[in-house]
């Protein structure tokens, strides 16, 4: 479906452009969250690419919601590991 | 098993986006109130994908609506982001 | 010059450089302080300050009510907003001496800290994420 195509390559591309603010606030501040949010973002935008590209099913698919776990996780560990070094 | 890792990825979502918030409450800085919208409609989206994939029977898809609220939440970001990151 | 500063304690001029970094968001923001410094205890609307700075009101009352809620300066909300600067700690009496006197001395370094540091934005993000608010 085109409205499928559409919406994904406009948040993939959406992500991308937020990745890379964010690779940019972490090389002025080194702060490692910035890092993770840049890394998340861009592996939405590949993941989604992908998933259109090889005309597979965004979510309940079996590496696709593995991918977005990781994402999730690795978020969590970078907020967490932040407030550990502050005290 | 998928259901429950979007279920994570809404709870993810909802703590960056509540943290953010009261960031903002405190500090004033508009790039907090967008990117915090934005995450809490990350959030939104992950607990529609929560219920299409689990409790809502196949005839209800909620497909288009979670393409919809990604979509405009990562506009939000970018808005925030482009007008009131520096 | 340069001899000048090297005899000065150095212990002040790391606190003058930690302070900076903490909590000064821009230059407008360093001299509204210092100005409430100088003025002490005399408060001042955000629009003498802003006349002082030679900025817009907006820019005055923005960069007072950042001043305020990062607890640099006390305000007084009568029938005009003003502001002043508190004189009753007096360790902090001290940094903003060690501060007004390394600023007349060496204004292009501090200035460059001052632009060398990431958008308030930015920093605010980061600070969000943040459990423990001891800091800031």
């Amino acid at each position: 479906m085109l409205i499928e195509g559409f919406s994904q390559g406009f948040v993939a591309t959406a992500s991308l452009v937020a990745a890379m603010f964010f690779l940019r606030f972490w090389t002025r501040t080194r702060d490692f969250l910035f890092l993770a949010f840049a890394i998340a973002f861009a592996a939405e935008a590949i993941t989604r690419t992908i998933t259109v590209v090889e005309g597979i099913p965004d979510t309940n698919y079996s590496w696709v919601y593995v991918e977005r776990l990781c994402e999730y996780l690795f978020i969590l560990v970078a907020i967490l590991r932040k407030n550990r070094k502050t005290s | 098993m998928a259901a429950a890792v979007y279920l994570l990825g809404m709870f993810v979502a909802l703590a960056c986006g509540v943290l953010l918030a009261r960031g903002f409450k405190r500090s004033r800085q508009r790039l907090l109130l967008w990117s915090s919208i934005c995450f809490l409609g990350l959030a939104l989206s992950g607990a529609l994908t929560f219920l299409d994939l689990s409790l809502l029977p196949p005839t209800i898809d909620l497909h288009l609506l979670r393409r919809a609220v990604t979509a405009v939440s990562m506009l939000v970001l970018l808005y925030g982001l482009v007008w009131d990151s520096e | 010059m340069q001899d000048e500063s090297l005899s000065v304690d150095r212990g002040d001029s790391v606190g003058v450089d930690r302070f900076i970094v903490d909590e000064i968001d821009s230059v407008p923001h360093l001299e509204a302080l210092l100005l409430l410094w100088r003025s002490a205890p005399r408060p001042l609307t955000a629009a003498q300050i802003a006349k002082q700075l030679y900025i817009s009101h907006g820019q005055g009352a923005a960069i007072a009510e950042d001043l305020h809620r990062r607890g640099l300066i006390g305000s007084e909300h009568n029938s005009a907003a003003t502001f002043f600067y508190d004189t009753q700690n007096e360790s902090r009496n001290r940094l903003m001496e060690a501060v007004d006197a390394t600023y007349r001395r060496e204004l292009i370094r501090i200035s460059g800290i001052i632009h060398s540091k990431p958008s308030p934005g930015v920093r605010a993000f980061a600070d969000a994420f943040r459990f423990r608010k001891d800091k800031d």
